[in-house]
């Protein structure tokens, strides 16, 4: 990976580093047939795919019970992770495609590369300095090399595939947390049969439990998710942040890389063993053993996650500034979209005012404005698209703005049998519609779940907003709820 | 006097004949050229800014994956020096014998017995004087010569197999030993045949047994018990 020196050089041989302004607005997927790297994933998923299968296959022989429960364990494990990685990156989520290709990497591709060489590895060290050696210090000194090897690998395979995908650091803690995930999982369920599962005299359950409780609960936090998370924030910073000299990026890409190597040899080695994990260890000496080693390089990470997510909501803010002026977006609208957690309470504060609708509405408000923030920072956005999401825009507030503020309903035998007309509503309230003859069930809300109140026939309503089907009335009275539109009389239409 | 005859008429143009059609089997040469255009082309075709790259993934790729595996086959397994190897007989005790598999390194155990290892698997090898049935002994195994250095030790109960040539017993174990850094895990299999038993403790470090347990059994399956 090298940035050209010239632009005549530039021209020559297109710059492999992704060209900045960074472009939050392209989406490629895994399935890109005019990329080699595409056809160098393929045929090691291929290879690596017939060996997890044959695997997996052993596995499931041996208790089909276990090997189910496991799966189940492990999803318990990815599913949640996969989502919090995916949600860390704030404004342009990832094609879904990339993320599971990184994911396939990680469990089908790099566990079989590493197997394979780890194995050799720890032959050739036996054989060269001892086999009491080996069994001490080998898991330290192979898998921290290979394994991370192989899956900061299938970072750069999946940079190489869908390069336009990584526009800021965050993108390569994203796809490398999820090769690491990928490997984690299906590590753990070779360790499980390899090693818990009737080892001991224990039940099949009782060491999958155990094994889950051990590799998952205890090392999950720390281990393959985070060393690849880092290693992969390191590639993407080489390749994105082109403000910044060359040698620093390399420096810090190679830093992050070494750091993801140097943490899991720590966690392999038997550094701390015999502190904490003499005799017979219970729950508590794993868990602390496991902060130990893991804990500050957590900590660490989240910092660098921090960084990059700053970052990126630098470049957003920036983006949507220019928008201050025309009013598409206000100063607090874009402190709200800065993270997940005041986007939400925002939403919230519009719920508690104008219900679920609302909310709903508020919601669709702040995908438009992240969506027009991502196509400014973005150039594969024109202007015509960026109008529309101005436009779009626009609509929703005047939605928003119409929708009426929650309105408490009064007694229902009172406001519909006999409403009541105050003569300050009096003056607002013209009727457009009648209820049909036979009456109309009316709701708070817009939602068939809700207590119903009958509407009594022929009572006049006005109609102040349509939802599709639904449309929201009052009456003299001020009282006002959702009916079924379709069933409403139109006033003029009943005179005729 | 010469009769003058108008000249005739220019031939018809003739339409250039469709060159002959190429051989069934063109030459061997014409093949490679065309597979080799046909590459060119398919070469040619991918985005040129990540070609490159990529070549260099896979030839790294390539190497790890294959130098690693040459590099171990070329160092030999048996550097210390014993006196048996890979495919020859080796002996345990009085008429005992194993014949150790490509890749394991053999060395006689201090108080007797041998122990053949590979990576991180070592299978420890006696033949043991007491007498009894290949579960007695394999229980006598785990509590006369595991236990006492052990720490911490579970183990399965001996399953029994036997047949013309004697019986055997297999247990699993797991436990915590001294000198031993985490977990060992093991298995433990003892025949007994002739009137004479062997004893085979294979075990690594956890997580470590698995990946050569098949070929332990194999070799395993090669010793030969005598009384």
């Amino acid at each position: 990976m090298t940035q050209s020196p010239t632009p005549a050089a530039a021209a020559a041989a297109p710059p492999l580093v992704a060209a900045p302004p960074v472009d939050w607005t392209e989406q490629v997927s895994l399935f890109q047939p005019r990329q080699a790297a595409f056809w160098l994933y393929a045929l090691l998923v291929a290879i690596g795919g017939l060996w997890f299968l044959e695997m997996q296959a052993t596995f499931a022989d041996r208790s089909a019970t276990a090997w189910i429960l496991g799966v189940v364990l492990l999803a318990l494990y990815a599913v949640p992770v996969f989502l919090v990685v995916n949600m860390l990156d704030l404004f342009e989520r990832e094609p879904r495609s990339l993320l599971l290709g990184a994911f396939v990497w990680g469990g089908v591709v790099a566990t079989f590369l590493a197997a394979t060489i780890n194995t050799a590895w720890s032959e050739i060290i036996q054989k060269l300095v001892g086999a009491e050696f080996e069994r001490e210090w080998g898991a330290a000194l192979t898998a921290p090399v290979f394994e991370e090897l192989t899956k900061f690998l299938g970072v750069l395979v999946i940079f190489l595939i869908a390069r336009h995908e990584f526009d800021d650091t965050l993108d390569g803690f994203v796809y490398g947390a999820l090769v690491g995930l990928g490997f984690a999982v299906v590590e753990n369920m070779y360790y499980f049969f390899g090693h818990f599962i009737g080892a001991g005299g224990g039940s099949e359950i009782g060491g999958l439990i155990e094994g889950f409780f051990v590799r998952v609960i205890v090392g999950g936090p720390y281990t393959h998710v985070l060393w690849t998370a880092i290693s992969g924030m390191g590639l993407a910073y080489f390749v994105t942040r082109l403000d910044v000299p060359r040698d620093r990026r390399l420096l810090i890409a190679v830093g992050l890389y070494l750091a993801g190597v140097g943490l899991h040899f720590l966690w392999n080695s038997p550094i701390l063993n015999d502190a904490l994990l003499r005799g017979d260890p219970g729950p508590i000496n794993w868990l602390i053993w496991a902060a130990i080693k893991g804990l500050p390089f957590l900590v660490f990470v989240a910092f660098m996650v921090r960084l990059a997510t700053r970052h990126q909501q630098r470049w957003f803010r920036d983006a949507l500034a220019p928008e201050l002026a025309a009013g598409t977006v206000t100063a607090e609208e874009i402190e709200q979209l800065d993270d997940l957690r005041s986007r939400r309470a925002a939403r919230k504060a519009v719920a508690l005012r104008k219900g679920p609708l609302g909310e709903r509405l508020m919601a669709r408000l702040q995908h438009a404005q992240i969506a027009l923030g991502v196509a400014l920072v973005g150039k594969g956005h024109g202007e015509a698209e960026r109008a529309a999401d101005r436009e779009r825009i626009a609509a929703l507030r005047t939605e928003l703005a119409a929708l009426p503020d929650v309105v408490v309903p009064v007694a229902p035998a009172v406001q519909v049998t006999a409403p009541v007309t105050s003569p300050a509503a009096a003056a607002r309230w013209i009727p457009t519609h009648l209820v049909p003859p036979e009456g109309l069930p009316s709701w708070d809300q817009p939602d068939p779940a809700r207590p119903v109140t009958q509407l009594a026939g022929n009572l006049p309503l006005a109609v102040v907003q349509r939802v599709g089907d639904w449309a929201r009335v009052s009456a003299s009275n001020g009282w006002s709820g959702w009916v079924d539109g379709r069933r409403l009389v139109a006033m003029n239409a009943s005179a005729g | 006097m010469t009769e003058e005859t108008t000249p005739p008429p220019p031939p018809p143009p003739v339409a250039v004949p469709a060159p002959p059609p190429a051989p069934a089997s063109a030459p061997a040469s014409a093949v490679a050229q065309q597979v080799a255009a046909g590459s060119r082309r398919v070469w040619g075709g991918l985005d040129p800014t990540t070609r490159r790259p990529t070549l260099a993934v896979a030839i790294l790729i390539a190497g790890l994956f294959f130098g690693s595996q040459v590099l171990n086959e070329a160092i030999p397994a048996n550097a210390g020096g014993f006196d048996g190897g890979p495919g020859t007989l080796v002996s345990i005790g009085p008429n005992s014998q194993i014949t150790p598999l490509a890749g394991w390194t053999a060395g006689r155990l201090e108080g007797g017995g041998l122990r053949l290892e590979k990576g991180y698997v070592a299978v420890d090898l006696f033949a043991p004087s007491a007498s009894g049935t290949a579960a007695d002994l394999a229980r006598s195994y785990v509590n006369d010569v595991l236990r006492p250095s052990a720490e911490q030790l579970t183990a399965t109960d001996p399953q029994v197999a036997s047949g013309e040539a004697g019986s055997a017993a297999r247990l699993q174990y797991a436990g915590i030993f001294s000198g031993a850094n985490g977990t060992i895990e093991g298995e433990v299999t003892v025949f007994v045949a002739s009137g004479g038993a062997v004893v085979a403790d294979a075990w690594s470090p956890q997580g470590g047994l698995a990946p050569l347990l098949d070929e332990v059994h194999l070799m395993l399956n090669t010793i030969e018990v005598g009384s």
